[in-house]
């Protein structure tokens, strides 16, 4: 991430036009897990995206300490037991749209897509794929992606004694609005 | 003698149970009494997390810290809660306050404005992150 945003920096410093460059710094990403015994839902509302519309590459870093569960209890075990934010504080994705050359961002339209790239969770990355879409629009462009995440596959460990209380595979939402890039 | 114990018994694990109950069904709570454990000015924090990351997010992260800035940006959310954010010595990026929905009805900050906020600090992405924020008047 740390990356990306030098090189959109260094692009505007030499006058490099930032246009195609779409960014957020309040975008919303959502997970639920649903079980017989509880469904739990937990949001963060502070999620960093940034999209190139030239080459494709999309970037999003969220901060697990910012989602926000109803109940004090489950924000409290998601952070210390599950994800061990104190440890893992950031999660990010880094990929690109594999089929931008279907997206005129000159015209307002909902074009799905398809994204392919790589999670980081709890210290843990894995390649995803996911459909999507790109919503464009004269404020900018809306993303919009629903794909399965398995803890187990980032590590995260669920005690025994609450296992049944928590999907084996958690669905996870983004819905952002993205603006373009300006300084 | 020992139907008093059993209902005594009885009466203290149902006051255990209506006490676990309270525990896992209570929300999350307002950091509206709670002092802040520290104060920083934005630039101040912005600085912190940018210069010593790790050290900062191992202070400060989970702690609720008082911050002093100038609004550059109010930003609407899309569960009606308001970000604000607060300037740093960086062209972009600064000390990003999340409010919750409604909190800043008669108070909503404007660009250029010096505000005072209170909030727990959650890290840093490229802002520094600060969420359940509460305005100070001054």
């Amino acid at each position: 991430m740390k990356s990306f945003i030098a090189l959109l920096l260094i692009g505007i410093s030499l006058q490099v036009s930032a246009q195609g460059k779409y960014f957020t710094r309040n975008g919303t990403i959502t997970f639920f897990s649903s079980t017989p015994v509880e469904d739990i839902k937990a949001e963060n509302f502070g999620v960093m995206a940034i999209l190139d519309a030239e080459t494709g590459q999309l970037e999003f870093s969220l901060l697990m300490k910012s989602f926000n569960f109803k109940k004090a209890l489950m924000q409290e075990h998601f952070n210390e037991n599950y994800v061990e934010s104190d440890i893992y504080p950031k999660s990010t994705f880094k990929g690109e749209v594999l089929n931008l050359s279907d997206i005129d961002f000159s015209a307002p339209g909902t074009y799905p897509v398809q994204v392919k790239g790589q999670l980081t969770i709890h210290g843990e990355t894995r390649d995803v794929t996911t459909d999507g879409e790109i919503v464009v629009s004269e404020k900018g462009v809306a993303l919009k992606a629903e794909f399965p995440v398995k803890p187990a596959d980032y590590k995260i460990e669920i005690p025994k004694v609450v296992e049944n209380k928590i999907a084996q595979e958690i669905l996870v939402t983004v819905s952002t609005e993205l603006e373009p890039f300006k300084r | 003698m020992k139907k008093k114990i059993f209902i005594l018994a009885v009466v203290v694990a149902l006051g255990m149970g209506a006490l676990a109950y309270y525990q896992f069904q209570k929300p999350v709570s307002s950091i509206a009494d709670v002092d802040p454990e520290i104060t920083y000015t934005s630039d101040e924090l912005f600085a912190y997390f940018r210069d010593h990351e790790k050290v900062a997010s191992q202070d400060l992260n989970g702690k609720v810290v008082q911050v002093s800035g100038s609004v550059v940006d109010v930003l609407s959310n899309s569960d009606s809660s308001t970000t604000v954010v607060l300037s740093s010595e960086h062209p972009i990026f600064g000390v990003k306050c999340r409010f919750e929905p409604g909190s800043l009805e008669d108070t909503k900050p404007k660009s250029g404005q010096d505000i005072r906020i209170k909030g727990i600090c959650t890290g840093m992405t490229a802002d520094v992150e600060m969420n359940q924020c509460i305005y100070l008047k001054k």
